[in-house]
């Protein structure tokens, strides 16, 4: 076996004229946890569902566990968890229903399968709603029940969709705990996301715009290979200041943080006093800035700003 | 190579479909009111048999010929007088207000005629808006007065050989058509629609089922789960039609059972016959009900694909309008509707009591397009589950 859980060289799908996702090579280590940052529509989710079977790449190659995702997907349906963007489970069955159901799918009885259950029910903090429909649990419950019917079969390798959108801060912590916990037990990870912060839990993460990789390391290394300085800028009226500071030569790229305006400029370039010159002539008062560490965001902006997009 | 299906994980598919149908109301009524109200319908509804006409009568002649020519309708059971007209202008009023179907005209001088043998004029105006109600009413006119002309000839006859002397003279009599109906004698439509309705019935339940129950997966999302699963596409359709073959299958027992206690629909045939071609009928349907899941997106899609099967499916099956009457070349659509041959093996099996020796062409063509069917269906599914 390989030091690789998923391996993908030049993986291409076109929908008609529409590329989805163009020529993406990546490798993601066993037990790591590997993001694939970007916008919606981005090719993430098409991306996952070609490793996962679902869909069928138009070019390239790729493996899970060694497998081929062209010729032994029966192989690969054993080993892996899956879970969507939508919720996946059957609505009117009951949380054990399911369960029981997709456990014998996967070819679990007896003790084994009352095990497993019992392990999902307790993560997903089912209590004493076994047999409750899963139509009437709360959103977070069934969210987290989602992810349990995808490790019921503690696959060694777990694709999830996007698992927190639409899940309240509080439920995101106990997910990414739950995330954690499957790493640590050496499973490989591989995330979607569009949360610039969750992208920080990864272990390594991809870039994707617009069905291309356009960047692909650890976070603190893409965001110390950011060619730019960062700096935030706090300041009255920062909407109005903002379409000024924009429109100088020195500014790279220009975006709004909250009530802040964070500001890019070549590395080393003296900001401080160039905007207090350039403010002075503007008769802009009243203003603070200090450079502040890039964030992943930061990362983003300057490649979309680079691809134009 | 590994078996297609495992026993196992079909048993939990098989579990997991039927907890799900009873969960949902709209395929509830599709499994237990559709059979009802068919069985409403066509057991006493749809009654296509013309009794109780409703006749206007002006006599302008009220002799006793008359009286008794006129008698000779309403005392025939098919007949009812609803009124004696005193003008003609009454009797357009009546029909255009659909209030009678038949409009009788005696003129004055109608004895006078008969008797003097110059032959009578009557008048008879029908309510033509149904035409197959109507040539059934011209049909039973024409035998009245065709056998009040002959009495009456036979009497005179008679009347006219007494008085001549020949009293020993014995009347030879004319030729009499004995009409005798086999397989339906009292000539009942309900015997006739109601075997057709488990065709009908069958054909509904999966195909709408079916689908239904397959792009509602896609609909909600499960289906991906299933397709990322080790779940083979065999297990899936296997898993998807089993339950709806049983409850087709019931539903077989079910409608005859109660055609023949109720409905006292008989039945002359063999049932084992009548249960294993119902099985290949409930083959080549479900065959259908899993094309139409390949082509539809959501329910409703599936729901108004299944009405797009269903109504050529019954019109050309002949159900209601008989196959002969049809155009050649429609005729020969008919020969690709699994639901044709149905219906003429269950008619057969109920009415005249045949089995195999006389429909194994009907038998045979539901194999064989049963077959074709499913073969194209499953090949179809699986490329899109893959």
């Amino acid at each position: 076996m390989t030091e690789y859980s998923v391996e993908v060289k030049d993986l291409t799908k076109r929908f008609g004229d529409f590329v989805a996702v163009d020529r993406a090579s990546f490798s993601v280590k066993r037990g790591e946890i590997f993001g694939f940052l970007g916008p919606n529509g981005a090719g993430k989710s098409t991306t996952i569902r070609m490793l996962c079977g679902i869909l069928t790449p138009t070019e390239g190659t790729g493996s899970v566990s060694g497998f081929d995702i062209m010729d032994e997907q029966d192989r690969i349906k054993n080993i892996i968890g899956y879970m969507s963007q939508r919720f996946s489970l059957y609505d009117d069955l009951t949380v054990r229903e399911n369960l029981e159901f997709f456990g014998s799918v996967y070819g679990l009885q007896g003790a084994r399968l009352r095990e497993r259950m019992a392990y999902v029910m307790k993560m997903a903090d089912i209590g004493r709603r076994q047999d409750a429909v899963v139509k009437s649990l709360p959103g977070g419950v069934k969210q987290r029940l989602a992810l349990g019917g995808a490790i019921l079969h503690d696959p060694p390798v777990l694709f999830l969709d996007e698992p927190t959108s639409g899940v309240d801060p509080v439920m995101r912590r106990t997910f990414w705990e739950i995330i954690y916990d499957f790493s640590r037990n050496g499973k490989t990870i591989f995330v979607t996301t569009h949360y610039m912060d969750e992208a920080e839990h990864c272990d390594r993460m991809a870039l994707i715009i617009a069905g291309k990789i356009i960047a692909l390391d650890t976070p603190s290394a893409l965001k110390a290979a950011l060619p730019y300085s960062v700096w935030s800028l706090r300041v009255e009226r920062f909407i109005e200041v903002f379409e000024e500071v924009a429109a100088l030569p020195f500014v790279e790229e220009a975006a709004i943080f909250g009530s802040d305006i964070h500001i890019m400029t070549k590395k080393g370039f003296p900001l401080k006093r160039e905007l207090a010159g350039a403010f002075k002539v503007k008769g802009i008062k009243g203003f603070s800035i200090e450079e502040v560490g890039a964030t992943l965001e930061d990362v983003f902006v300057s490649h979309a700003a680079r691809l134009g997009v | 190579m590994a078996a297609l299906i495992r026993k196992q994980i079909l048993r939990s598919m098989v579990i997991k479909e039927f907890k799900q149908v009873f969960r949902d109301r709209r395929m509830l009524g599709v499994l237990f009111g559709s059979p009802i109200i068919m069985l409403l319908i066509f057991g006493y509804a749809a009654n296509t048999d013309v009794r109780e006409i409703k006749m206007a009568v002006l006599d302008r002649e009220r002799s006793s010929e008359s009286r008794d020519f006129i008698s000779r309708f309403t005392s025939s059971g098919y007949f009812l007088l609803h009124s004696y007209l005193e003008s003609e202008k009454q009797m357009e009023k009546l029909l255009d207000g659909g209030a009678v179907d038949l409009f009788l005209y005696v003129e004055s001088g109608f004895s006078r005629r008969v008797k003097s043998g110059k032959g009578a004029d009557i008048q008879i105006v029908i309510d033509g808006t149904d035409s197959s109600r109507a040539s059934v009413i011209v049909a039973y006119v024409n035998q009245i007065v065709n056998e009040f002309g002959l009495e009456y000839f036979k009497d005179r006859t008679r009347a006219l050989a007494l008085g001549r002397g020949a009293g020993g003279m014995k009347m030879k009599e004319s030729i009499e058509l004995k009409e005798r109906a086999l397989f339906n004698p009292e000539l009942e439509s309900r015997n006739f629609y109601l075997p057709g309705i488990i065709g009908l019935l069958i054909a509904l339940i999966t195909i709408m089922l079916t689908s239904m129950s397959v792009v509602k997966e896609r609909e909600s999302g499960t289906m991906e789960q299933i397709i990322v699963s080790p779940l083979r596409p065999m297990e899936f359709i296997a898993g998807k039609t089993l339950p709806f073959a049983i409850v087709g299958f019931f539903d077989i027992i079910v409608v005859t059972v109660i055609a023949i206690a109720w409905f006292k629909v008989p039945f002359n045939g063999s049932f084992l016959f009548l249960l294993v071609s119902g099985l290949l009928y409930i083959l080549s349907m479900l065959a259908v009900g899993l094309f139409i899941s390949t082509v539809s997106k959501t329910q409703q899609e599936a729901m108004l694909s299944t009405f797009l099967f269903f109504l050529p499916a019954i019109l050309f099956s002949g159900f209601i309008f008989p196959v002969y009457a049809m155009p050649v070349t429609v005729q020969a659509v008919t020969l690709l509707n699994p639901m044709y041959y149905f219906m003429n093996i269950i008619r057969g099996v109920f009415l005249k009591g045949v089995g195999m020796t006389v429909l194994w062409p009907e038998v045979l063509a539901l194999v064989v397009m049963g077959a074709a069917l499913l073969s194209l269906s499953v090949r179809r599914f699986s490329r899109r589950m893959e």
